[in-house]
């Protein structure tokens, strides 16, 4: 394939490989191709596929390969030349692999899963699959409904997948040295926890189109466990990570300090399905931070969870980081802070490296629809916040809101827009010693997506035609000064909300789609959702049925035998308590029984 | 201290950007952890500068950057410290002081010299060229440019050229453009940066003090 990356074709060194610290392997068993269905910039960033790189190459039966998608330019290409897809490491074309595994994290990237199952050779359909064509498997948030994407895995891996990816690995290994055999192998992998096989069950339908049954074939289990890396701190992490010549996303020391969330929000999926919560200690991310700058030369570190400020010992790890890499000239940055956990000695630390934005996410405009969606956060939690930031330099502040969130009225958005001038107001007035300074505000909108797992599952999305009246909306009350509004494509969150929620009978539509041209979605340039609107009508089926339909408590989910331990009866009471403005307060200052209680939930802190 | 290093890149290192070797050096050089000298301000960088960029797809035999030193630090060992970090297709040749009164290097730039390999023979496209008083092409950015004057020697051998190009700051010639004209398709690699210093072109190789 690098042959061909030559001359015309937009950053060649996407292709080329020759990285430090990529593996070299002779004689492994087993050939797994680490695909992620986006350009190499974005699918390097991630770190759940570098974890699994440096686990599955430290097995001496493995040798684990990346695969990206290639962008339009270079697809074409390989098309015209007749050639295949293949592993930067040692080009290596996909269908000569054992395993191919692909992250699934976003929605909108299924229709790259098939432009790179086609390039690299490989049946779209599992059922078509025979022989030695490799097993396709899949991995990730969206797997929490997998269902959309069923047809196209032969397995997939549900929840955590440090553990069980080495184990299929095993597996493999030994029917490979007994003579592969598909069916066996699929009926044994379907016995590990955590692994569905989708092929051994099979969905029936009701005649108003919802699910009548899910029938577990060929003694499967009724339920697909998730599977839970419960010591999160004895668990490998990225140590030695490969070094990308060319600018990714996230192009710096990631350490994941905490996997999971107790805060409850009711619209977040993760905040659900990663559950519990386990934090890495202090000392474990020290060592890791040692490696991760010594095996790179990087020059930035930055945490990685879904709140950061909760983390029990965040104070001491951002003092540590901070004493050991000044010197260095190693900066230190905190991403996904939550408005009530920003310890102010923290933050006047961090000023002292490299001055950066602050993020907040308030998420709704009034306290009534924060407390709706369980978002504990008040107004002088947010204020004392951009107090302490300003006052510390910060000169830029961007906001997230949601708009579409169950029980939203109009005065929620004008909420929005009076949060955002009081807190313009109060930055202004807290930076620079009495003078005022202007603070540049970015508001960023996303339509809200109802997710399985949440307590919103049930929810209608909003239509297409209420997000464009409440984006104009904002447009005109959000007309302020040094305040920048952007929005989510409603179009593209009407789509994720068919799919998070979607059946296997999506997956011609998604084929169809790909076959009419459609690859790289979820980039704005790319994404054509009239041929989505196209192909769904040609399909004879319509896409509002799951976006935009509230479901009764008695309907059966697509994705109901999939089991991330979360009791319905729990998320239905959880929804119940939205509508009656109800918060639950976070599960650290006690157990809400949610229904991980049963398997034992410990939450695991650093300081322990 | 100001040091002088050498260095060759192949492979997939060809296809770097300037902007992506220029971060690709300073990481190697944490990663050897040499006392480089970072800049003053909020933002603190290394101090390091490449005599002239090297565009994606060429790769190098002579190319050269300096820094500056901290601490004393022998040619041999910066050399030393950085090959056993760098990725293999990026190899320090040699590294060196480099006269405190010498000009910035990238501001003494006069020639480079390329191999371009073909895959055709190139004897009589080569004569041809030569013997053009002028040859109007476009370069990559699309304007129109007499390269001819450029090409300062070109010598054939088969497949393969051996040229001598123009890289000052008055006018510079990208041995891609050349290439285009002669029909294109040649892998090139740079093998030599020629400076202009206290009024003799010499290679950069010669400002290395051992």
């Amino acid at each position: 394939m690098k042959e061909f990356a030559y001359g015309d074709i937009e950053k060649p060194a996407r292709y080329m490989g020759g990285e430090l610290n990529r593996a070299h392997k002779k004689n492994a068993p087993v050939h797994f191709a680490l695909c992620f269905p986006d350009i190499y910039e974005v699918g390097m960033s991630h770190m759940g596929s570098a974890i699994l790189y440096e686990i599955l190459n430290a097995r001496e039966d493995t040798f684990a390969q990346r695969v990206y998608a290639p962008w339009k330019d270079m697809g074409e290409r390989l098309r015209e030349k007749g050639a295949p897809l293949c592993s930067l490491e040692e080009d290596m074309p996909l269908f000569k692999f054992d395993i191919v595994g692909f992250n699934l994290s976003y929605e909108m990237s299924y229709t790259n899963v098939l432009y790179m199952l086609d390039l690299g050779r490989i049946p779209l359909l599992a059922s078509e699959r025979e022989g030695r064509c490799p097993v396709v498997i899949g991995g990730g948030s969206c797997v929490v409904n997998p269902e959309p994407v069923a047809d196209f895995f032969d397995l997939f891996v549900i929840g955590d997948g440090e553990e069980a990816a080495g184990e299929l690995c095993g597996l493999f290994a030994k029917h490979k040295a007994k003579g592969f055999d598909r069916k066996a192998f699929l009926l044994d992998a379907a016995k590990m926890e955590g692994v569905y096989v989708p092929s051994l069950y099979r969905p029936s339908y009701k005649a108003d189109g919802t699910i009548e049954k899910i029938e577990a074939l060929s003694g499967a289990s009724e339920k697909i466990k998730k599977r839970i890396v419960s010591d999160l701190d004895a668990a490998p992490a990225v140590m030695r990570p490969v070094l990308p010549y060319i600018a990714t996303v996230h192009d710096r020391c990631v350490l994941e300090i905490m996997r999971g969330c107790t805060r409850g929000c009711r619209f977040c999926q993760a905040g659900y399905i990663y559950r519990p919560v386990r934090e890495r200690s202090v000392d474990t991310l020290l060592t890791q931070a040692r490696e991760v700058i010594g095996a790179t030369g990087y020059d930035e570190i930055s945490l990685a969870s879904l709140s950061s400020g909760d983390y029990s010992m965040i104070g001491e790890l951002a003092g540590a980081l901070l004493d050991t890499y000044e010197e260095k000239k190693v900066s230190v940055s905190l991403p996904s802070l939550r408005v009530d956990s920003f310890p102010p000695a923290v933050a006047a630390k961090l000023q002292h490296v490299r001055q950066t934005g602050l993020t907040f996410a308030p998420e709704a405009g009034t306290q009534r629809l924060r407390d709706v969606i369980n978002k504990n956060v008040t107004e002088d939690d947010i204020f004392d916040a951009v107090r302490n930031a300003a006052a510390s330099g910060t000169k830029t502040i961007k906001l997230y809101f949601m708009i579409g969130l169950p029980t939203e009225r109009e005065e929620d958005l004008i909420g929005i827009a009076d949060l955002t001038r009081a807190i313009k107001d109060t930055a202004e007035r807290s930076a620079g010693n009495g003078r005022r300074v202007r603070i540049a505000i970015t508001v960023s909108v996303a339509c809200f997506v109802p997710k399985p797992q949440t307590p919103f599952m049930w929810e209608a999305q909003d239509t297409l035609e209420q997000f464009g009246e409440k984006t104009g909306f904002l447009r005109e009350h959000l007309r302020i000064r040094g305040v920048k509004f952007d929005y989510h494509d409603p179009r593209l969150s009407f789509l994720e909300a068919v799919l998070a929620r979607g059946d296997r009978r999506l997956s011609t539509v998604l084929i169809e789609v790909y076959r009419k041209g459609s690859i790289f979605d979820s980039w704005q340039e790319c994404f054509d959702p009239k041929r989505y609107e196209n192909v769904f009508a040609q399909a004879g089926i319509d896409p509002t049925w799951y976006a935009n339909r509230k479901r009764t408590e008695e309907e059966e989910f697509p994705f109901s035998h999939i089991d991330y331990g979360i009791d319905i009866n729990y998320l239905k009471r959880e929804w119940e308590s939205a509508y009656a403005g109800v918060p639950t307060p976070d599960c650290r200052s006690g157990c809400r029984a949610c229904g991980l209680q049963k398997d034992g939930c410990v939450i695991q802190r650093a300081g322990q | 201290m100001r040091m002088i290093i050498r260095y060759a890149r192949e492979g997939a290192a060809r296809f770097v950007s300037h902007l992506d070797m220029q971060r690709a050096f300073g990481r190697a050089l944490r990663r050897a952890g040499l006392p480089v000298k970072f800049s003053e301000g909020f933002n603190p960088h290394i101090v390091m500068s490449f005599a002239s960029p090297l565009s994606v797809g060429i790769g190098t035999k002579g190319d050269y950057l300096e820094i500056r030193l901290e601490k004393e630090c022998a040619g041999h060992e910066i050399k030393d410290r950085l090959n056993a970090v760098l990725p293999e297709e990026i190899r320090i040749i040699s590294a060196g002081n480099l006269a405190e009164d010498t000009p910035k290097l990238m501001s003494m730039n006069h020639s480079a010299e390329y191999r371009l390999e073909f895959e055709r023979d190139m004897e009589t496209a080569a004569k041809e060229f030569m013997a053009m008083d002028s040859c109007i092409t476009r370069d990559r950015k699309g304007r129109e440019v007499d390269i001819r004057p450029l090409v300062l020697l070109m010598k054939v051998d088969g497949k393969n050229l051996t040229v001598c190009l123009e890289n000052s700051s008055r006018a510079a010639l990208n041995p891609a453009t050349l290439a285009g004209a002669l029909g294109g398709g040649a892998v090139m690699t740079r093998l030599e940066c020629f400076c202009l210093f206290r009024s003799k072109v010499i290679p950069m190789d010669a400002l290395i003090q051992e």
